[in-house]
C-alpha cells in the first residue's frame, strides 16, 4: 500500500513537471513564434489570425514575453509560421506567397513538395478545401527601437494565374513600455 | 568450440544495433525518410505525399497527443502515417516487445552512444534515486492533459526534431539552426547532456520524455506473459545475481534482487538484449515464455 501511494506520488510529480513547463511555455512561445492561420480569398478579419476561432486579421508577436534563452541566444529572429493556410474558395487556385514591409527581410519556407523557394509559389493546384502550410523567419532590427512596434510586415497571398490580391494577414512586433512610432509617450 | 567472450560478444551486439540505427536513419529521417516516401506513394494526397519527407512525415508524437483532443481526431483519420505510434509500434511491442528503441530510434541511439565517451562515475543512475516507471507514466500523462490547462509541449521538447537537425547538419542542409526557441535549446540540451552523456545508459530522455517509448513499454508490460510473446527473459537457475546485466542495460531495466534474482522490468525494457549478450552465465535469452 506504502509502495502504492509512493508510486502514486511519483506520476503526479511527473505531471505536476510537464504542467510546469507547459505553463512556461505558454508563458513564452507567443513572443517566440507566431502561429497563424490564414484564409484565401479573403479579406478583412476573415483573412485570418492567431487561430481558426481568433480570427482577428492580423497577427500580434509580443516580444515581451520571449523566454532569457531566446532573449540570450538569437533575439532578433522571430518565426512566424502555419499549418493551415486554406482555400476557403470554391475553385481551385495556385498561390504565390509575398512578404512586404518587414524592415530587415524574411526567409519563407514551406514543408510543401510543390514550394518552389524562388518564386515562392505552390506550384500545383489547391483544391478548395486544400491547405498547405507556410511560415517565415523575420530578422528584427538589433537592437530593437524604442517605440511600441519595432517591426511590422505583411504576408500576401497572390493569385499565380492572374495576379491578383487574394489575402492580405498584417503582422506586428510588439513590445510595451515604449510610445508609438513618432508618438510622445507624455501626450495628454 | 571456443567460447566466445562476453565483453566481444556484447560489442557484436552493439555494432548489430548501430546497423539497426542506420536502418532507422534512413527509414525516418531526411534526406532518405523512405517510410515517409514509401506510404506518400501509396496515399498521394495525404500528408504524406504532399509534404516534404523528413522525421516529422513519421511524427511519433503529436498523433498520441490528439488522442485527448476530439477535435484532432479527423486527422487521425485522414493521415495514416498517424497511425504507426497508436497502433503499429504498439501492436508490435505486443508480439516483439519495443524493439523500435532498442534497434531503430536514431535519436534514443545518439544520446546512448554519445553518453558512452563520460566514464561511468560522472553518470546519474536514476534507478538509484527515482522511480522511474511511475515518473514515465506522469510524464505521459502529463503529456496527454497539459493542451487543457496550458500549451501542449510535445512539439517544443522533441528530440525527433533536434535529431532530424543535425542528420540533416551534416548533409549540408543548415536551415534547423536558423532558428532557435527558449525550449527547443532547453530540449536540445536536456536530450544530449544531462539526460544522454551523464545519464547511466545514455537513455534518460527516454526513460522519462519520449511518448512513444512509454506507449510501447506499457503495451509491452501488459502483454509480457502471452504464450507468443517474445522478450528478454532470465533463467533464475543460471543466474549468479553477478550484476553485469545492471551495469550493461541503458535503461536500468536489469535488476538483481535482495535475494541475488535477476529480473528485468518489462515497463522499461527496449529489448537492446545488450544484456543477453553480455550474461557471463547465459541466463537471459530472448524468448517466449517457457
Amino acid at each position: 500500500m506504502r509502495a502504492r501511494g509512493k508510486a502514486l506520488l511519483w506520476v503526479i510529480a511527473g505531471m505536476a513537471l510537464v504542467f510546469a513547463l507547459g505553463a512556461y511555455n505558454k508563458s513564452i512561445s507567443s513572443g517566440e513564434r507566431g502561429s497563424f492561420v490564414m484564409n484565401f480569398p479573403a479579406t478583412g478579419t476573415a483573412s485570418g489570425g492567431p487561430s481558426p476561432r481568433a480570427l482577428t486579421g492580423q497577427v500580434v508577436v509580443p516580444l515581451d514575453r520571449r523566454g532569457a534563452i531566446k532573449r540570450a541566444v538569437q533575439p532578433d529572429v522571430i518565426e512566424v509560421a502555419s499549418h493551415v493556410v486554406s482555400n476557403v474558395g470554391d475553385i481551385p487556385r495556385r498561390i504565390r506567397f509575398e512578404t512586404v514591409g518587414f524592415p530587415r527581410g524574411t526567409e519563407t519556407h514551406s514543408r510543401d513538395r510543390a514550394w518552389n523557394p524562388e518564386t515562392q509559389e505552390i506550384e500545383r493546384d489547391l483544391a478548395p478545401g486544400a491547405s498547405v502550410d507556410f511560415g517565415l523567419l523575420v530578422t528584427l532590427p538589433n537592437p530593437l527601437p524604442a517605440v511600441s512596434v519595432p517591426a511590422s510586415g505583411t504576408i500576401r497571398i497572390v493569385d499565380v494565374r492572374n495576379g491578383k490580391l487574394l489575402s492580405a494577414l498584417p503582422v506586428r512586433f510588439e513590445q510595451s513600455g515604449f510610445p508609438q512610432a513618432g508618438g510622445d509617450c507624455c501626450a495628454p | 568450440m571456443t567460447a566466445v567472450p562476453r565483453s566481444s560478444r556484447l560489442g557484436r551486439n552493439r555494432l548489430k544495433r548501430a546497423g539497426g540505427f542506420v536502418v532507422g536513419l534512413l527509414l525516418f529521417y531526411a534526406p532518405f525518410a523512405l517510410l515517409v516516401r514509401g506510404v506518400g506513394l501509396l496515399f498521394p494526397t495525404t500528408a504524406a505525399g504532399t509534404s516534404i519527407s523528413d522525421v516529422h512525415g513519421a511524427c511519433l508524437r503529436m498523433p498520441l497527443g490528439w488522442l485527448t483532443q476530439p477535435w484532432m481526431w479527423p486527422a487521425l483519420g485522414s493521415s495514416p502515417i498517424s497511425w504507426l505510434p497508436i497502433a503499429v509500434l504498439p501492436l508490435a511491442a505486443v508480439a516483439v516487445g519495443p524493439l523500435f528503441c532498442g534497434w531503430l530510434c536514431p535519436a534514443g541511439a545518439f544520446s546512448e552512444f554519445v553518453s558512452r565517451a563520460v566514464p561511468d562515475r560522472f553518470k546519474f543512475d536514476f534507478k538509484e534515486r527515482v522511480d522511474i516507471v511511475p515518473l514515465r507514466y506522469g510524464f505521459f500523462a502529463g503529456v496527454l492533459f497539459v493542451p487543457f490547462v496550458s500549451s501542449s509541449i510535445t512539439c517544443s521538447l522533441c528530440n525527433f526534431n533536434q535529431m532530424q537537425n543535425l542528420v540533416s547538419g551534416v548533409f549540408g542542409d543548415l536551415s534547423g539552426f536558423a532558428y532557435f526557441s527558449t525550449l527547443g535549446v532547453i530540449a536540445a540540451a536536456l536530450w544530449i547532456v544531462p539526460l544522454g552523456m551523464f545519464t547511466k545508459g545514455g537513455r534518460g530522455w527516454c526513460m522519462f520524455l519520449c511518448p512513444a517509448g512509454t506507449v510501447m513499454g506499457l503495451a509491452s508490460w501488459a502483454s509480457s506473459r502471452l504464450p507468443w510473446a517474445f522478450r528478454v527473459r532470465s533463467d533464475a537457475s543460471a543466474c549468479t545475481g553477478c550484476g553485469t546485466c545492471q551495469d550493461v542495460c541503458p535503461m536500468r531495466a536489469a535488476d538483481i534482487t535482495p535475494d541475488a534474482e535477476q529480473t528485468i522490468n518489462s515497463h522499461l525494457c527496449i529489448q537492446c538484449q545488450d544484456c543477453v549478450s553480455a550474461c557471463p552465465e547465459g541466463a537471459l535469452e530472448y524468448r517466449k515464455p517457457s
